[in-house]
């Protein structure tokens, strides 16, 4: 346990605040993107439904 | 604000966005596209019942799934690239056109790309057969699968070199984009799935208990993955021929990750899982307990917990590669040559011999927390999928060490960027250097 523990101390980690940080930042550009994607794909695939509806 | 004030000064980079985003539009149209032919409802039954199709479905970004011209999308390229990658260890001639002038390492890429092609083929070829026996062609016949199959192997084509480009002229890792936007674009489904698992037909006040815990552990999540992705330990270097101003020796370091693969040994993993139950599910049916036993869908069933056996299976795998994709992008031979070519040494470690078995020693202990690090975030949504038979978060896990690892890489190039842009803001503002 000891030496599990030493392993772990020796590793350098981000500060708490950083992280904590750039993850919100990360988090909200994701969701951001994914609502953007999301909105898109499903107004393109209405688009293409209704175009090629009029092919068939 | 003043950071996005900096970076709307920069015209080339603001050209580059703009024209990166466009081609990704661009080549999301081409998601809404039906392949001509197939019976897509057919194949969403089989992708429900076979989770082995789950994480290329993810990569994918649902394109297999509603049966698109984008089926397999970027994913041959991927595996092209990993093949190379590995091959370059392998062969002396791959290394040198790795390490060497832009023009080799130009040819390098063209040849992924075409590797990813030939690979798109067979895979498309192999799928429009296999499948298409069991039903996946409205009319079965030669004509339709040769069609399917080279709209999927060109749907691969037309995504390596939209993301190759994207690379070439914007700098941005357009590969990385293609993948990002594959995995964000199934989050609103996910959150839909989430939402009606574990919220429908409660109370008011118990669903927004439960989504603030939700979000709490998704975050959680992001969290953990930041810090698993940007911490490690660096080894101090002592250079012996080369002295600063005041005559003290110039010191160095030699960062060593926790995951210097990334996401790399948990795809590995997965694929390898996945590979034999796939083969077997376009041939037969995989009710057979080895399919359950390699099938991340199978395990963690409170109904039936021999399957969950195989977990034991796919960690061993992780660990596996995390500490082969290390050894291969930490070569500690080749480190410690370059060290003692420039006259570095570690502080109580002879040069050679000696530093080769002590950064091998360091890389390899490192490695083993983050192995254990990327072992959690990939099985604690298995998990939950599988006490709550939420089938489609298995693979939510890898979904977000990709997109951290992606976000995070523009974030950074951002970052540089806008202190570059800075300095020579405040300078012009100080009307120039003169």
């Amino acid at each position: 346990m000891a030496n599990i523990k030493a392993k772990f101390s020796k590793i350098q980690k981000p500060t708490f605040k950083d992280a904590v940080k750039a993850t919100m930042i990360i988090f909200v550009a994701a969701v951001i993107v994914a609502c953007i994607t999301g909105a898109f794909d499903f107004g393109v695939s209405r688009l293409v439904g209704l175009i090629l509806s009029m092919f068939a | 604000m003043r950071g996005l004030k900096i970076l709307s000064k920069d015209k080339n980079l603001v050209h580059g966005i703009l024209m990166t985003i466009l081609l990704l539009a661009i080549l999301r149209i081409f998601y809404s596209v039906p392949t001509p032919g197939v019976n897509i409802a057919w194949f969403r039954d089989i992708i429900e019942a076979n989770q082995a199709l789950g994480l290329m479905n993810m990569m994918t970004g649902s394109g297999l799934s509603n049966m698109t011209v984008m089926a397999l999308n970027i994913t041959p390229y991927i595996t092209a690239s990993i093949i190379i990658q590995l091959l370059a260890n392998v062969s002396t001639k791959l290394k040198d056109m790795q390490k060497g002038m832009r023009d080799e390492q130009k040819k390098l890429e063209n040849m992924t790309v075409i590797l990813g092609v030939i690979l798109a083929l067979i895979e498309s070829v192999a799928m429009s057969i296999g499948y298409g026996r069991q039903g996946l062609f409205i009319n079965y016949t030669w004509y339709w699968v040769v069609i399917a199959a080279i709209v999927w192997a060109m749907g691969t084509a037309a995504a390596s070199i939209v993301g190759k480009y994207i690379h070439d002229k914007y700098t941005f890792n357009g590969t990385s984009l293609i993948l990002l936007l594959n995995i964000l674009a199934s989050y609103p489904s996910d959150a839909r799935t989430l939402f009606d698992t574990f919220m429908v037909g409660k109370e008011w006040y118990l669903q927004l208990l439960i989504g603030i815990a939700i979000l709490a552990v998704i975050v959680g999540m992001f969290l953990f993955v930041y810090y698993i992705q940007e911490s490690g330990r660096t080894v101090k270097i002592t250079y012996s021929n080369k002295a600063v101003g005041s005559g003290a020796k110039q010191t160095g370091e030699l960062p060593i990750k926790l995951c210097p693969g990334g996401v790399v040994p948990v795809i590995f993993a997965a694929s390898i899982m996945t590979t034999p139950v796939l083969i077997a599910g376009a041939f037969t049916s995989t009710d057979a307990f080895w399919a359950k036993l390699l099938s991340s869908s199978a395990w963690f069933n409170p109904d039936d917990w021999l399957p969950t056996l195989g977990v034991i299976i796919y960690i061993a795998l992780i660990f596996g590669f995390s500490y082969f994709y290390a050894d291969m992008q930490m070569d500690a031979h080749e480190i410690s040559e370059n060290l003692r070519k420039a006259g570095g040494t570690i502080a109580g470690i002879r040069p050679g011999k000696s530093t080769e078995a002590y950064i091998k020693q360091k890389v390899r202990s490192v490695i083993a927390i983050g192995a254990a690090a990327l072992t959690f975030v990939a099985v604690f949504p298995i998990i939950i999928s599988g006490l709550f038979h939420v089938n489609k978060l298995a693979f939510f896990g890898t979904s977000i060490i990709i997109t951290v690892g992606v976000i995070a890489e523009i974030k950074t190039y951002l970052s540089s960027k806008m202190h570059k842009g800075g300095y020579l803001y405040t300078i012009s503002r100080r009307g120039g250097i003169l």
